[in-house]
């Protein structure tokens, strides 16, 4: 994969940063490197508080200097040849900022004629997150979830083929949380690429093709969703109900499964699928009361990958 | 470049501190001229009356209180000496000893019809055009400050500078068009007002007043003053924009002005002479005024009786400095910004 195809393209990026003149630099990057194919893609990016994830996508829209370390945009070198890459480039970072006295409305005119946006997009983006109706009252009139609302508006108001999301569904209800999953998906759907940053595991377990896992400034675990999730490619653990588990447990030894007893039952691990345990036990006269896929989620992988990230070393970003 | 200008400038017009500051500016200006209409009056004849009727309450004052013991008052002779008849008398006097610097028989008539009680009612625009546009000089460099370094500074704590730059992230564009947008706003405002000012004030001159020796020629150095007033404006303007961009907030702006003018201007003055005629304010007035006069106390050893101590500060150099300062303030804005990372 060139360049060319990578919507982004991160290599051993480092940035620290000092409380004052006389602190010790301490690192919020280490060396993270990140690509991102292009061609509507949901990708999650997921790490613990303070882990470097907005201080990641700050360095890639040009507002944080790196001090070290390759950052392309859309194949464009940042910060140099951002202009170049920024018209494609849709963005929502942390906590929307807006121009309280002014309306919802005015806001996004004022960033669309920054960049000759046609007025008849503002209708479109509006209507896209539901706030057509509420678009002429003032900011400050708007809750936390509607200012959430604008600035998704204001980041798909370039119609981009990159959109980078940070914390896209904070402050919205259960229906706002599933109305933005089922518009990141429309919009990968039709060949947008979206990075998203999100603490809401579930959610980027369903909606994300990729994920990267980063802690401590550096990516512990990046790719397909499944993938990440098993990673040596195994199909999970089972859950097996048998009468005689001694028994059970050393036929599936024998066949080289890896068992471990839970109360009544067995999980094993390592079974390319259900039906080969099924077929083992009953070759031998045990037949199952119970079999169960216990999958692996996100949030299982994400805790065991970053468990170690809480501690002292992690830079404070500044807000 | 000039689509980000158009964008700063319509996000300017529609913050209230300009809109209130545009519509206080119109207001003091109107009540400006409308006090200068009331205040002026074409009745000379009445003018006059008053000052005769307060001239006889003199002299009745002055008769009243003769007194003959010797220190006592004053004297019949000397209330009389007030009287016009008596100083033409001992003026036409002096005129008959042919002094060559005594006065003429023309003087002496002039001197003898002046009544001290008398003031000219009517507004003289001629006099006071230029008075008109000094006067309201600082208030607009006050005004473009604020308005620039609350502009600016506004942007900084609402975090709208960040989304801006997602959207245009050629920084010393965007900053550019921060800084024009108030200069701008600002120069064509107090360019309006000042017209406005001067217009009400010549219509009340011209109704209510006198536009006696109004010629092409004053009207022509009104008009470059006018234009000096407007560089300084939009000079001080820019500054404030610039300080905003580097202290990130208007009240920083205001502090480090505020501190410049405490420390440096009225504390470096009492300290050196040569900085209080040299100073930012001395340029100011001498930008402003076309030259700013001041005196030089005579060397050791020099007489005073001869020595010519004005000095003057000419516009030129102080509109180099004026310029030189700005530069500065911005380029080590655009430096920072450059550097900075926005959060």
């Amino acid at each position: 994969m060139t360049a060319a195809d990578l919507a982004v393209d991160i290599s051993g990026l480092r940035k620290s940063y000092r409380k004052n003149l006389r602190s010790k630099p301490r690192p919020a990057l280490d060396g993270l490197d990140l690509h991102i194919a292009a061609g509507g893609k949901v990708h999650g990016f997921l790490g613990p508080n303070g882990s470097g994830k907005t201080t990641t996508l700050r360095v890639l829209l040009g507002l944080i200097r790196a001090d070290a370390g390759e950052v392309r945009l859309l194949g464009h070198r940042v910060p140099d040849r951002l202009p170049v890459a920024m018209p494609s480039v849709g963005s929502l970072i942390e906590e929307p900022k807006f121009f309280r006295p002014f309306t919802g409305r005015r806001n996004l005119e004022l960033l669309a004629d920054v960049a000759s946006v046609p007025r008849a997009r503002l209708d479109e983006v509006l209507e896209t997150v539901g706030l057509a109706d509420r678009a002429d009252e003032r900011v400050k009139g708007y809750s936390l979830g509607m200012r959430q609302r604008l600035g998704i508006a204001a980041a798909l108001l370039k119609s981009p083929s990159l959109l980078i999301l940070d914390e896209p569904s904070n402050g919205l209800d259960p229906a706002g949380i599933r109305e933005i999953r089922t518009l990141m998906r429309r919009l990968a759907d039709s060949g947008v690429t979206i990075l998203v940053s999100s603490h809401l595991l579930a959610e980027v377990q369903q909606v994300c093709d990729e994920v990267t896992i980063i802690s401590r400034g550096r990516v512990v675990r990046s790719g397909p969703v499944g993938e990440v999730l098993a990673p040596d490619g195994t199909a999970g653990r089972l859950r097996v109900g048998v009468e005689n588990l001694s028994a059970a447990t050393g036929i599936l030894v024998a066949a080289g499964l890896s068992v471990r007893r839970d109360g009544a039952a067995l999980i094993v691990e390592g079974a390319p699928r259900p039906a080969d345990v099924t077929r083992l036990l009953a070759a031998q006269g045990l037949y199952l009361s119970e079999l169960h896929a216990e999958t692996v989620d996100l949030e299982d992988v994400f805790l065991a990958l970053t468990d170690d990230s809480n501690d002292a070393d992690i830079a404070e970003v500044p807000a | 470049m000039i689509r980000l200008l158009r964008v700063e400038l319509g996000r300017l017009l529609s913050r209230r501190l300009f809109r209130s500051v545009l519509i206080v500016g119109l207001l003091a200006v109107l009540a400006v001229d409308g006090l200068i209409a009331a205040k002026s009056s074409n009745n000379i004849a009445a003018a006059k009356a008053r000052a005769d009727v307060q001239f006889q309450q003199q002299y009745q004052q002055c008769v009243s209180s003769i007194s003959t013991a010797p220190g006592g008052g004053p004297t019949q002779e000397d209330c009389n000496s007030m009287l016009p008849a008596a100083q033409l008398k001992s003026c036409l006097a002096a005129v008959a000893e042919n002094n060559p610097n005594g006065p003429t028989a023309e003087d002496c008539r002039r001197t003898a019809s002046f009544n001290p009680y008398f003031t000219d009612p009517r507004f003289h625009f001629a006099d006071h055009a230029k008075d008109l546009l000094t006067s309201s000089t600082f208030l607009l460099m006050a005004v473009g400050l604020i308005v620039a370094a609350s502009f600016v500074g506004a942007e900084w704590q609402a975090g709208t500078f960040a989304s801006l730059l997602t959207w245009e992230p050629r920084r010393q564009r965007v900053m550019a068009a921060k800084l024009l947008a108030p200069v701008l706003a600002i120069a064509i405002t107090g360019a309006v007002l000042m017209l406005i000012l001067e217009s009400g004030a010549a219509l009340a001159a011209g109704t209510r007043g006198t536009l006696d020796l109004t010629t092409a020629h004053l009207m022509r150095q009104v008009a470059v003053m006018g234009a000096r007033v407007l560089g300084l404006v939009a000079l001080v303007t820019l500054i404030g924009g610039a300080i905003a961009v580097f202290t990130r907030h208007t009240v920083a702006v205001v502090g480090v002005v505020a501190g410049y003018l405490i420390a440096g201007e009225i504390v470096g003055g009492m300290a050196s002479t040569w900085w209080h005629n040299h100073g930012l304010a001395a340029q100011l007035l001498a930008f402003i005024q076309g030259r700013f006069l001041y005196y030089v106390a005579p060397p050791r050893g020099v007489d005073p009786g001869t020595w010519r101590g004005e000095r003057y500060l000419h516009a030129g150099w102080a509109s180099v400095i004026v310029v030189v300062v700005a530069v500065t303030l911005v380029g080590v804005a655009s430096a920072t910004l450059s550097r900075r990372d926005v959060a």
